[in-house]
């Protein structure tokens, strides 16, 4: 929407040269549904693999839905209902499952967003090598995440794990479970996801930092300030824009869990690691109960625009102030 | 260009595009057809131009190889028909060839686990065969009964048979030499298998590694012992779930016991039980004859021997699986892909022997005490346990009521974190709530 009020903009206001000088108007601006066309691509696959499914989807999460059956009845708003309703095995595990996604954007967004802005200052300074290990943090975000899953699921086996049998020659002889008993899985999931995902956030905050004015710097050295100081009054408000972005995008990736806790714990110790996203891919793609794991999408959907939104208008209100 | 008229509105772009939006919705959601289907008549064998079979099945390890020399085998006897395989690992399979037949792409013939047959005719995917079976010229008495028994569903039959897995005690003859034990004569039941897992324990060798977690379905040692101990794991129309009577919490008690006596580390995972016993760490091994026989043998060095479960119980009983060969639903049969098909089953079904080398036994009776057959050591000594050989029940959608609420309440149990009988009477009741729905949901697809 806001994309397609930009992008008509700059018609409308040329308007007064246009009637001086019509010609030039249309070499420079041709026909007026010429930023629909530029959109046109991007929306046909927005459309045909976003939008579409996404409104087919409100429609089967109003039926009992199976894929390969035709009796499909139609339940209305029944699918949801259930999901509020606290006797209902579904809603329970569901909000079990919803419990493991917020535990974990709560242990990991912290992490993930104050440890790559560490890095990035770190590499930001000038030494030998800087490109080196810049390639060296951000390597391991190029690797999928079974690849990732199966890499960390060798390391950390309890049993026959490369990281238990270091321990245990370092005198900790109590094999530790890290894949299978809190709060280890817990440790297991943010420290994996950590490592493997904050290359990125590290090169997003680099450019910022990059971005800010190196006179801003000079300035404040000049008025007396300290490293801190510079910190805290310079950079940090330089890095506002990108730190929301990096805020974010962090919490939406981190609430979409799944391919980690899927591959490295299964959802074990109970259902303690078994993210929404995992419920609802067993729901929906094992049991083929596809109308309640529509249901249970949109729900997670909203809550993660309310929590998006809430994000962008304390970031707006903070800038006001 | 002039500006007679102003760019589109901003609500009329958007009410155009939820209208694209919508249309396109609503255009995909044609139900699929569930209607009877009646199989044309054909002629018997089939001498027509040449074709192509497609076969669909999860044989991805390597039993797909195998499956592959026979096809490459049964080509040769017929010149005229080549079957073209597509493997793929099983729990893509299960959602991959429902969506196939659903779109009008379906393969020709399948092979699939027994437990999801049910499930599959059901949802119509796959078709009667009662007919096929005699055509194909395959009765009762050729088969184990329990075998024959597990490819009809309702009176119906839907699926061919091609072998059993059952469930076998795998056991390292070194680690048992090692520990003073006779390595040819492996415990046969409770009172020796215990005692052997505590000389074990005495010389600091956890002999019975048993997986707390388990992708593969952690639940399969559970199911046979609390079938060895008298219990069953549904009602026989599988409305309900009886796996948290006195047996199973026996079966399961019996289990954490061995972790708790120390004839079994804590928290094992996965493959740890297995890397462990290819690595004499571990004297016994719980698993079907498929995966592991190949897999042992390829270990060099490695000594080891198979013979039935234990009975740990008061009476023998071991999990077992089958694949089945099933006709997946067209849109239009084809006289001539069905004659082919049919010459295939036939032929491979004659020929089973060439399977067992994947490791399971064959279904067929006459293979099984074939001279051939017996030439096999593992495979024979796990065909003894076929008089007892245990499947689950056939009901739809019984395979996710297994795997998404019993096993991960056994890992829970095995993990230390609830007691047998909390977490199987949670279990059942989550249970009930599922296997009700899944009555209803096929019940009506039926009607």
């Amino acid at each position: 929407m806001t994309t397609a009020d930009l992008a008509s903009q700059p018609v409308r206001e040329d308007r007064a040269p246009e009637q001086t000088a019509p010609r030039a108007r249309s070499a420079r601006h041709g026909s007026r549904y010429a930023p629909y066309l530029f959109l046109a691509p991007f929306m046909i696959i927005f459309g045909v693999f976003v939008l579409a499914p996404a409104a087919y989807g409100v429609w089967i999460s109003l039926h009992n839905w199976d894929f390969f059956l035709p009796s499909r009845p139609w339940v209305g708003l029944g699918n949801y209902l259930e999901l509020f309703d606290p006797t209902a095995l579904v809603a329970v595990q569901f909000w079990e499952s919803m419990r493991a996604t917020g535990l974990f954007v709560l242990f990991s967004v912290p992490f993930l967003v104050v440890i790559p802005l560490g890095l990035a200052l770190m590499l930001n300074r000038t030494f030998p090598g800087r490109t080196f290990f810049r390639a060296v943090y951000f390597a391991p975000y190029v690797l999928g995440v079974s690849v990732i899953g199966v890499l960390w699921q060798y390391l950390l086996n309890a049993n026959a794990g490369l990281i238990n049998y270091h321990l245990a020659q370092l005198g900790i002889a109590e094999a530790i479970p890290w894949l299978t008993a809190t709060p280890w899985v817990w440790v297991t999931l943010v420290g994996v996801t950590v490592w493997w995902t904050l290359g990125f956030n590290a090169v997003v905050y680099l450019a910022g930092l990059q971005g800010i004015d190196t006179t801003l710097y000079e300035a404040a050295r000049v008025d007396g300030a300290t490293k801190r100081h510079e910190f805290w009054h310079v950079t940090l408000p330089g890095l506002r824009p990108v730190l929301l972005f990096v805020i974010t995008i962090t919490i939406l990736a981190s609430a979409n869990v799944f391919g980690q806790a899927y591959l490295l714990t299964g959802g074990a110790p109970s259902s303690e690691t078994r993210t929404a996203i995992m419920y609802i891919a067993q729901t929906g793609f094992e049991q083929f109960r596809i109308g309640k794991a529509s249901a249970m999408s949109y729900i997670l959907a909203l809550l993660l625009i309310g929590v998006s939104t809430l994000n962008f208008l304390l970031f707006r209100r903070q800038e006001r102030n | 260009m002039t500006l007679l008229h102003p760019p589109p509105s901003r609500r009329a772009f958007l009410g155009l595009g939820a209208g694209a939006v919508g249309a396109a919705a609503l255009g995909a959601c044609g139900a699929p057809d569930l209607s009877a289907v009646d199989l044309p008549d054909v002629q018997e064998g089939y001498d027509g131009p040449p074709l192509t079979l497609r076969f669909w099945n999860g044989l991805t390890g390597g039993d797909g190889a195998i499956m592959r020399d026979l096809l490459l085998e049964f080509g040769q006897a017929h010149p005229n028909i080549t079957v073209q395989m597509f493997a793929m690992p099983w729990s893509s399979f299960y959602q991959k060839f429902p969506a196939a037949v659903v779109s009008g792409l379906a393969p020709d013939l399948g092979l699939m686990q027994n437990f999801h047959v049910a499930t599959n005719a059901a949802r119509g995917v796959i078709v009667s065969l009662d007919e096929v079976a005699d055509r194909v010229g395959l009765t009762e008495d050729q088969f184990a009964t329990t075998v024959w028994q597990s490819g009809i569903v309702g009176e119906q039959r839907y699926s061919i048979p091609l072998d059993v897995w059952p469930d076998s005690l795998f056991y390292n003859k070194r680690v048992l030499a090692d520990a003073g034990l006779d390595p040819e004569d492996p415990p046969r039941d409770r009172a020796s298998y215990e005692a052997a897992l505590e000389t074990l324990a005495a010389q600091g060798v956890a002999g019975h590694w048993l997986p707390a977690v388990d992708p593969q379905g952690v639940g399969r040692g559970f199911d046979s012992l609390q079938w060895q101990m008298g219990g069953e794991l549904y009602d026989e129309t599988g409305s309900r779930a009886l796996f948290n009577g006195p047996a199973g919490v026996e079966a399961l008690t019996w289990q954490l016991e061995r972790i708790r006596a120390g004839h079994s580390k804590p928290n094992v995972n996965g493959g740890d039980a297995n890397v462990a016993f290819k690595n004499n760490l571990n004297a016994f091994l719980w698993g079907g004859p498929g995966a592991l026989i190949n897999d042992l043998s390829s270990v060099e060095d490695l000594d080891w021997g198979v013979v039935p479960l234990p009975r740990i119980g008061d009476r023998a009983a071991s999990f077992s699986g089958s694949h089945q060969f099933v006709i997946m639903r067209q849109r239009t049969f084809d006289p001539d892909r069905l004659a082919a098909t049919y010459t295939f089953l036939s032929w491979i079904s004659a020929n089973s022997i060439g399977w067992a080398g994947a490791g399971p036994v064959p279904a067929r009776r006459d293979v099984v005490e074939s001279a051939e057959f017996a030439a096999l050591p593992a495979q024979s000594a796990v065909a003894e346990a076929l008089p007892d050989v245990r499947f689950y029940p056939l009901v739809p959608g019984i395979f996710e009521v297994q795997s998404t609420i019993l096993y991960p309440a056994i890992s829970d149990v095995l993990l230390g974190h609830a007691s047998p009988q909390e977490a199987l009477d949670e279990a059942a009741a989550q249970a009930a709530y599922l296997l009700e729905e899944n009555r209803q949901k096929y019940a009506e697809a039926r009607a």
